[in-house]
């Protein structure tokens, strides 16, 4: 039990100024989650504090007991009183305690739920197994839809209004550092709400059992300052270009079954978007890295990295291969 | 008519000649009368007793049996999802094999091991405890046994034909229907609840009838042990509560088998529904799963501590209104689900609501501890150590009970160190502690108290070193029901912490087993009352003989063998005489709230008939399974023939008895 | 009593033994069966059909009557329902294989031949007329889960029929379902 103890100490100690990835006791990027972060430590804090005190009282009450148990040895058996004062002294005590945190959670809950007046921004979130579908209306011409996948990138200092659903079974949208998550139920539109306080790479991972690669399915939220948001949402607009490679046209062959690429033949609508796949910090919903060795990899050996992923496992030669990764390489 | 108590004798624990409880029975059991009632309550001979009997310490016995086979099986597979956890990126499992790993534990562990468990509990001391000589309906109470042991075998079969259920123990729609898992491994899970339901519905019904008819003359409503109120608490709130989940899964079931589309999107169903139906049931089940585990620490920790417990009444008020107030909460489940904010409002005040009459239980053991006079035995060890466990699953619950706070919490580790704290430490310290402090009851010998104290160490270190961790896991954002994690993400040395403080617990665990196979066969006998305890189940043998009582006591009190020691009334419980009901196979039914005496019950005999329709409803639910109409008529066919044999009335003649009494 | 006990544990520690390694036995099966990624079907005949050589019967080593690696697993059907709809197969084929612009699947007419390696084929090079070649596009075990599904719309020929079921196209106004193939030893007239 001490042993234990020392653990999490040690670990809280060892998580640094930002903690772990998904973590949220530290390196909140928003309002919205620095009074989530209050709230962990307030009620980690009071429950540790709660544990302690019954612990020393459960130590005091063996060590009473066992002192009138050697005063008195035999088989006596007694009703001593006073016993219901202790029922009544914890229940009491416990009460303004419970009706306290209660209050913190309302008063907590309505400032995090509460969306905005105006959002500045609307992004629609479609879960699928194992990646994310992310849509942005273009405001100037609503017709527009940006498609991109795994990377959500927001305007630091904007309220994003998020509309979530999924495309086949329950996932959760969860950035921990951010904000609280909401599920994505198909058939249905949750809406949440992020604002990023400070630039930055946050991490978000889904949160509801939604089959084999559950586990994998994580994403990375790109907060950019408005200027650099615009400069990228420029970039995102804009279609790639058709080039006579040998990768596009291995591309166009295997890969545009299911993949998008705007501005090619490429069309599939089974897969993500990878129009601008080359600017992603990451592959495969936030397993990998988007390195020239990652791509290659996931190429290589799809399920040998993400079994049970839907991406097949592709046929391609070594020189087919490296055309293609050249290829993606130049989707910027 | 106090018992001599030997400390020492507890201390040794080994195979000594001397009793721990050298007196006679304070329940006579005259050789004449005890010869006439083993005739009438007797094992019938050969495979028909076995098969077939009706004693409710048998089959409480069996629960007890199964149900531990049930946990070894389901931790077996939590150590395989261990080791698999240990380390960032490993490939001991596949996702696949993960999945339906996590999916059977919970299943195991939730509805295989948790209620059976104190199901058998109860059904071994309920009438021992309550004056009686059986349940009410015996014949019913086999059937639950041997439908629990069916349903739990139905689920089983899956596993070797890699079909086990891989949804989760929760089954969420439209991860579970037929478009994305289309094997049969959900229809499994939708069958083998229905199948269990039967059991645990028709077991909740013979312990409420029981409590209400069943007990001793002047055993009152406000004399009942605190068990008693558990478990009756969880059989009416099982009563209301699996009908939800029996839907549920048969919903799920004609969605993937005949097209409905209850919960199918595309047909216009709604997924949440399945939510909303599961919750229902699920959140008043882990309340049915802990009260009558509390209800036994309330029972046995008094005894240790050679005092009644404090606050009586409280106690039992609260365990009622835990389980009242345990119907309106269970949208907790479901805080990030997008239901509107001001709804949830509601269920996050009643979840903190919660935390108070558990509050009462808490300080009520601990006042009982302080003005009593601790003997540190191995129970009170364990029911102490309740106490420490209860409380850190009870703050950590509060903390999900906040509705902004759970939208960080959920579906993270932190949930799972809670369920496992609540779960673990209500439920299974409790019970191996009412195993070591009823285990001299069940077999007449008593476990060793040294072996003890190292399965106590070995369990309460591994389990904390397993779980405490965990809830900095959650903080730290890291998911449930993930077969592997990253090895940047900063989980790793905690999990393989987590691993190796399982893997100690397991230990203890097995040492426990080995404990209980050693008492059996070599432990020191114990006598009737070889922990001086206070209620009707110490004044007969160890173990008892079938008939129970042979001569019905009269109850004056809480604490029937404590009465001259507390003297705190005039009253005395009698043993010496009383109805003497021998005319076959009889007992004794009385008044609801007050306890007087009614009738007299003729009670069934061995029968084949509960294990016959258990064996029948098989075939009726593999032919579902399998499609295969045939065989469920097959099965239903069986099961209505066996059932007309069940209710078809015999020629009784209504007599008006002339009631012996002893004494 | 005792012995019943003891049997007791035995029996369900045996049981236990033959559940587990029937577990694993059957996770690396079907692990071997959903892993499988065929890369080569077997045939080796030319990649376009000559008219009158209907679905490459006369192609030597051929393979026709190879069964679907992927037999008829749920799993596979179920992904190759997902392909069917995203491949936009329902456009000329019709949800459920019904037919519309493109033949019905769900019947016992394949003017290609309906046994799962035909089908494949015909999925793989397409056919005059309108059927795309996916072959390039789609990796093999996604074709062969697109197979299985086809398969089991209701009018999948068994592999081993495949050249005796060579029966070629009947008109659609005939009632199709009711017609049995020659493999069933019917009595329907061929080319009407």
């Amino acid at each position: 039990m001490r042993r234990a103890r020392l653990c999490l100490a040690g670990a809280l100690a060892l998580g640094g100024c930002s903690g772990t990835p998904l973590g949220y006791m530290s390196g909140s990027g928003s309002e919205s989650g620095d009074i989530l972060q209050r709230i962990a430590w307030g009620f980690s804090a009071i429950a540790v504090v709660v544990t302690l005190i019954i612990l020393l009282l459960i130590g005091a009450a063996i060590g009473v007991s066992i002192r009138r148990a050697r005063r008195e040895p035999g088989a006596a058996v007694a009703r001593e009183t006073g016993g219901l004062s202790f029922i009544y002294w914890g229940v009491g005590l416990s009460m303004p305690v419970l009706i306290a945190m209660a209050v913190w959670n309302f008063i907590a809950t309505r400032a995090v739920a509460e969306a905005p007046a105006a959002p500045g921004l609307t992004v629609e979130v479609t879960g699928h197994r194992w990646w994310w579908e992310i849509r942005y209306r273009d405001p100037g011409q609503p017709d527009h839809v940006i498609t991109t996948a795994n990377q959500l990138v927001i305007p630091t200092g904007v309220p994003v209004r998020i509309d979530l659903t999924s495309g086949d079974v329950i996932h959760d949208f969860w950035v921990p550092k951010l904000g609280p998550k909401m599920d994505m139920i198909p058939g249905r539109t949750n809406v949440t709400w992020l604002e990023a306080r400070d630039a930055g790479s946050y991490r978000g991972q889904c949160a509801e059992y939604c089959g084999l690669e559950h586990a994998r399915m994580a994403f990375e939220v790109t907060a950019l300052a408005s200027p650099a948001f615009a400069r990228w949402m420029a970039a995102e607009r804009a279609p790639a270009t058709l080039s006579d490679t040998r990768g596009q046209q291995l591309f166009m062959a295997r890969c545009a079954a299911c993949h998008t690429v705007r501005g090619t033949g490429a069309a599939g609508i089974y897969g993500p978007d990878l129009t601008h796949f080359a600017s992603r910090p990451t592959i495969a919903a936030g397993l990998l890295p988007n390195s020239v060795a990652a791509r290659e990899r996931w190429l290589a050996e799809t399920q040998a990295v993400k079994p049970g992923a839907l991406m097949p496992q592709v046929e391609l030669g070594d020189a087919d291969r490296h055309a293609v990764v050249r290829y993606l390489g130049s989707l910027q | 008519m106090s018992t001599s108590f030997d400390e020492a004798a507890l201390a040794s624990g080994d195979g000594s000649s001397r009793p721990v409880d050298p007196s006679p029975p304070l329940s006579p059991n005259p050789p004449d009368i005890a010869q006439r009632l083993e005739v009438a309550w007797g094992e019938s001979p050969g495979l028909k007793g076995w098969f077939g009997s009706v004693d409710h310490k048998v089959i409480g016995i069996r629960y007890l049996f199964t149900a531990f086979l049930f946990l070894v099986v389901g931790g077996c597979e939590a150590l395989v999802m261990r080791i698999q956890l240990a380390r960032p990126d490993a490939t001991v499992l596949t996702p696949e094999q993960y999945n339906q790993l996590f999916s059977m534990h919970g299943v195991t562990m939730i509805f295989l091991y948790a209620l059976p468990i104190l199901s058998g509990f109860s059904n071994f001391l309920w009438p021992l405890m309550l004056g009686s000589r059986d349940m009410a309906f015996p014949r019913l109470n086999a059937l639950s046994y041997w439908l629990f042991l069916a349903a739990g075998i139905f689920l089983y079969l899956s596993f070797p034909f890699g079909a086990a259920p891989d949804g989760g123990w929760f089954a969420y729609v439209p991860n579970t229907a037929s478009e994305f898992s289309p094997g049969l491994n959900i229809d499994v899970y939708c069958l083998g609840l229905i199948f269990l339901g039967i059991s645990t519905t028709v077991g909740s019904a013979n312990f409420v009838v029981t409590l209400l008819r069943m007990r001793a003359p002047g055993m009152s409503i406000n004399r009942l042990p605190i068990i008693v109120w558990g478990t009756l608490t969880a059989s009416v709130a099982n009563l209301f509560a699996v009908p939800a989940v029996s839907l549920a899964c048969l919903f799920l079931w004609f969605d993937r088998n005949l097209g409905t589309h209850f919960f199918e999107v595309s047909g216009g169903g709604q997924p949440l529904l399945w939510q909303h139906l599961f919750w229902i049931f699920g959140h008043p089940w882990v309340y049915a799963i802990v009260l009558p585990a509390m209800g036994m620490v309330s029972d046995a920790l008094p005894v240790h501590c050679r005092r009644p417990l404090v606050g009586y009444t409280l106690v039992a008020m609260a365990t009622v209104a835990t389980m009242v107030v345990g119907f309106g909460v269970w949208l907790h489940h479901m805080f990030a689900t997008g239901v509107p904010t001001l709804a949830l409002s509601f269920f996050s005040a009643a979840s903190f609501v919660i935390a108070i009459p558990s509050a009462v239980s808490v300080f009520a053991w601990i006042a009982t501890i302080w003005t009593g006079r601790a003997r540190i035995t191995v129970p009170f060890l364990f029911f102490t150590s309740v106490i420490l466990l209860f409380v850190i699953g009870g703050v950590s619950g509060v903390m999900t009970a906040s509705l902004v706070l759970d939208w960080q919490l959920t579906d993270t580790y932190f949930i799972v160190a809670h369920l496992h704290y609540v779960l673990i430490g209500i439920n299974l310290f409790a019970v191996v502690g009412a195993v070591y402090h009823w285990f001299p009851k069940m077999s007449g010998r008593m476990m060793d108290e040294r072996l003890g104290r190292w399965v106590f160490g070995l369990m309460f270190i591994g389990f904390n070193l397993a779980f405490l961790p965990m809830h900095w896991l959650g903080l730290a954002g890291m998911p449930r029901r993930v077969w592997t994690y990253g090895a940047d993400m900063g989980f790793s040395t905690t999990n393989m912490i987590v691993t190796i403080g399982a893997f100690l617990f397991a230990f203890g665990l097995l040492l426990f087993f080995i404990n209980i196979w050693r008492g059996a066969r070599a432990g020191r006998v114990a006598g009737p009352n070889p922990w001086d305890g206070p209620t009707l189940e110490w004044a007969i043998a160890s173990p008892p003989p079938v008939y129970n009582f042979a001569v019905i006591p009269l109850v004056a009190s809480r604490h029937p063998l404590w009465e001259d020691r507390l003297g705190d009334t005039d009253e005395r419980s009698l043993f010496a005489e009383g109805f003497l009901l021998d005319q076959g196979k009889e007992t004794l039914a009385v008044t609801p709230l007050d306890g007087e005496p009614d009738v007299i019950l003729k009670m069934p005999g061995d029968s084949w008939l509960p294990f016959a329709l258990s064996i029948s409803l098989m075939p009726l639910f593999v032919g579902l399974l399998m499609h295969s109409v045939a065989l469920a008529a097959i099965g239903a066919l069986a099961a209505l023939i066996i059932l007309i044999l069940w209710f078809a009335p015999h020629p009784a003649t209504v007599q008006d008895e002339a009631v012996r009494v002893y004494g | 009593m005792k012995t019943a006990g003891i049997a007791a544990i035995a029996l369900a520690a045996a049981a236990l033994g033959a559940s587990a390694s029937g577990w694993i036995v059957a996770h690396v099966a079907q692990g071997r069966r959903d892993g499988v990624v065929p890369t080569n079907i077997g045939y080796q005949g030319p990649a376009s059909v000559a008219l009158g050589d209907i679905a490459g019967a006369a192609v030597p080593g051929g393979a026709i009557d190879m069964p679907n690696p992927y037999g008829t697993s749920p799993q596979a059907i179920a992904d190759g329902k997902r392909l069917y709809q995203a491949m936009n197969c329902a456009g000329c084929h019709g949800y459920d294989g019904g037919g519309n612009m493109g033949p019905a699947l769900n019947d016992a007419y394949w003017r290609y031949g309906g046994a799962p390696a035909q089908i494949y084929k015909t999925i793989y090079e397409g056919r005059p007329q309108g059927m795309p070649a996916w072959g390039h596009a789609l990796p093999a075990d996604q074709l062969w889960k697109i197979t299985a599904y086809v398969s089991s719309l209701g009018g999948g020929v068994d592999p081993k029929d495949a050249v005796a079921a060579l029966r070629g196209d009947r008109p659609p106004s005939t009632d199709v379902k009711a017609q049995p193939n020659a493999a069933e030893g019917g009595s329907a007239v061929e080319g009407q």
